[in-house]
């Protein structure tokens, strides 16, 4: 009989991974908890912002882990091991949406799917974040997931790297290039070239004025 | 600025974040360098990062339904992955992938399992050996011992039993032969009498004593016979006795060891008849018979030499 109550919250996920495989429910009740959001999040973004199909997909991942636990190695660690899988069921969910749609185009071309009770509703009043967003869908499968798992997930390079099978640099290239590309493809928002367009303006209406 | 743990020095984003093109040092602008070719650039995607940042944070996460983690620990529950899988974390923790091939727990146990059978076998093996050497020495000298004896003992009872029936049918032989001898002295003595009539006495009387004599020898014949008899019963116990006492017997002294002469005297001529008694000896002509050792005693046939004379 144990005497101190286990504190689950303070564990790792790879030691609540390794009671999970024993049966402890309230381990598993711990790792949904963390990882459950995240998911959700991560599927609405690749999955064309589809709450159900966000939601589904969550459920299933984390049905795998109570079903095959064992598939998890514990000598990686349990988030980049959780994103490569789902990551792998996206990909299944290009394919299968690929032989629904008849296009080669793993992304739904330009199609974003806007749940009614969406949280962004607030942010389409901003046109920079809808074009982002535009932006977003239309980037290549590859370079949407790095760009999310980095700035939306908070992974590093490594763990980028580790999750989608490739190496840190290709990472590397893939985030500089999606950098580039926005940056290019929304220049008229870059405050930058705001600012340039502002005081060339300025510059111009004094010009006229002087 | 964007706090962002994961990234390090190395990145092009922390620049970007953290530091105007100006502020960047020789060593900065170089790493720099590789992606962006000029400062404008280097502002533009500067600009785009930190609106892309804020973009994505302050960007409303979707909540998960509290329903699907109900129905995810029901089917937890139902599952019972420590029954199905109780092995697999077992294995798991035995052979630890991330430890060295001696550090694993389940290498060493095995390690120790595989030295205490060896080291047990060893000792049982051990004591076994021993336990057979000394059994096999004491089981061989007593074996040894029974074979000798059974050996000695066989061969023995072998010897006597041969040499008694030997004696047997010696003891027959001899009993038939005297009869037979007997009968040719008489008949001897009877021609003698008849070739050379002497002291007036007819021939007629000589058969008719002849006669009385064949009839009287026989009868004392009889009486011989029961008496060789008794005495071959006699050696038969004791030959039993003996066959019983057979350890020993090899070193007794034989049982019947009778060596006897008969000597007659003619009352006539004093000539001397000789005649020994044997078993396989023919009766030589001249009346003289080589008798064996174990022939019978002179005082044992008294009594029919004596009637034989006082028949002659």
């Amino acid at each position: 009989m144990k005497l101190v109550k286990k504190t689950y919250v303070t564990e790792t996920d790879e030691n609540l991974m390794q009671d999970v495989i024993k049966g402890d429910s309230r381990a598993f009740s711990e790792i949904y908890d963390r990882w459950s959001r995240p998911m959700l999040n991560y599927f609405y973004k690749m999955l064309w912002q589809d709450r159900e199909k966000a939601e589904d997909f969550m459920q299933e991942i984390f049905t795998k882990i109570i079903h095959k636990p064992h598939l998890y190695n514990p000598n990686r660690a349990f988030k980049t091991w959780l994103y490569s899988v789902a990551n792998n069921m996206c990909k299944n969910e290009y394919r299968r949406a690929e032989v629904r749609k008849g296009t080669s185009n793993s992304l739904h071309d330009n199609i974003i799917v806007h749940d009614s009770s969406a949280p962004d509703k607030e942010h389409d009043k901003n046109i920079f974040n809808d074009r982002l967003k535009e932006e977003l869908e239309k980037l290549s499968d590859n370079h949407k997931k790095t760009f999310i798992l980095r700035f939306k997930h908070d992974l590093s390079i490594k763990e980028i790297a580790d999750v989608l099978e490739t190496s840190e640099g290709t990472v590397k290239s893939r985030i500089f290039y999606t950098l580039k590309k926005l940056s290019e493809n929304l220049k008229e928002f870059n405050p930058v070239n705001k600012t340039f367009m502002i005081v060339t303006g300025l510059l111009s209406i004094l010009e006229k004025w002087i | 600025m964007m706090e962002n743990k994961n990234i390090t020095k190395n990145d092009i984003e922390f620049y970007l974040l953290n530091r105007e093109f100006s502020e960047l040092t020789n060593d900065e602008k170089i790493i720099v360098k590789e992606y962006v070719a000029s400062e404008q650039e280097f502002n533009e995607m500067k600009a785009m990062l930190l609106g892309v940042d804020v973009f994505l944070k302050e960007e409303k996460e979707l909540e998960p339904n509290p329903a699907i983690k109900a129905a995810l620990l029901r089917e937890f529950e139902q599952q019972k992955p420590a029954g199905r899988y109780w092995l697999n974390g077992v294995v798991i923790s035995l052979f630890p992938k991330e430890k060295k091939l001696y550090q694993k727990p389940g290498i060493q146990l095995i390690g120790l399992a595989a030295s205490v059978l060896l080291i047990v076998s060893i000792f049982i093996n051990g004591n076994n050996d021993l336990n057979k050497m000394e059994l096999a020495q004491n089981e061989q000298i007593i074996i040894e011992e029974k074979l000798i004896d059974s050996t000695v003992q066989s061969d023995d009872s072998k010897k006597e039993m041969k040499d008694i029936e030997k004696e047997r049918a010696q003891k027959e032989e001899n009993v038939i032969e005297q009869d037979v001898t007997v009968e040719t002295i008489v008949l001897n003595a009877a021609s003698g009498y008849s070739d050379q009539p002497n002291d007036g006495v007819s021939v007629g009387d000589l058969k008719d004593d002849v006669d009385a004599e064949t009839s009287f020898s026989w009868a004392n014949d009889g009486k011989e016979i029961n008496s060789v008899e008794k005495e071959l019963a006699e050696e038969e116990e004791s030959v039993s006795r003996s066959v019983d006492n057979l350890v020993i017997s090899s070193s007794t002294e034989p049982t019947i060891t009778v060596a006897e002469e008969i000597s007659m005297e003619d009352d006539t001529g004093g000539e001397l008849y000789k005649a020994k008694t044997s078993s396989n000896a023919p009766l030589v002509a001249g009346g003289i018979v080589d008798l064996p050792k174990n022939s019978r005693s002179l005082a044992e046939d008294s009594d029919l030499i004596g009637i034989l004379y006082t028949s002659m």
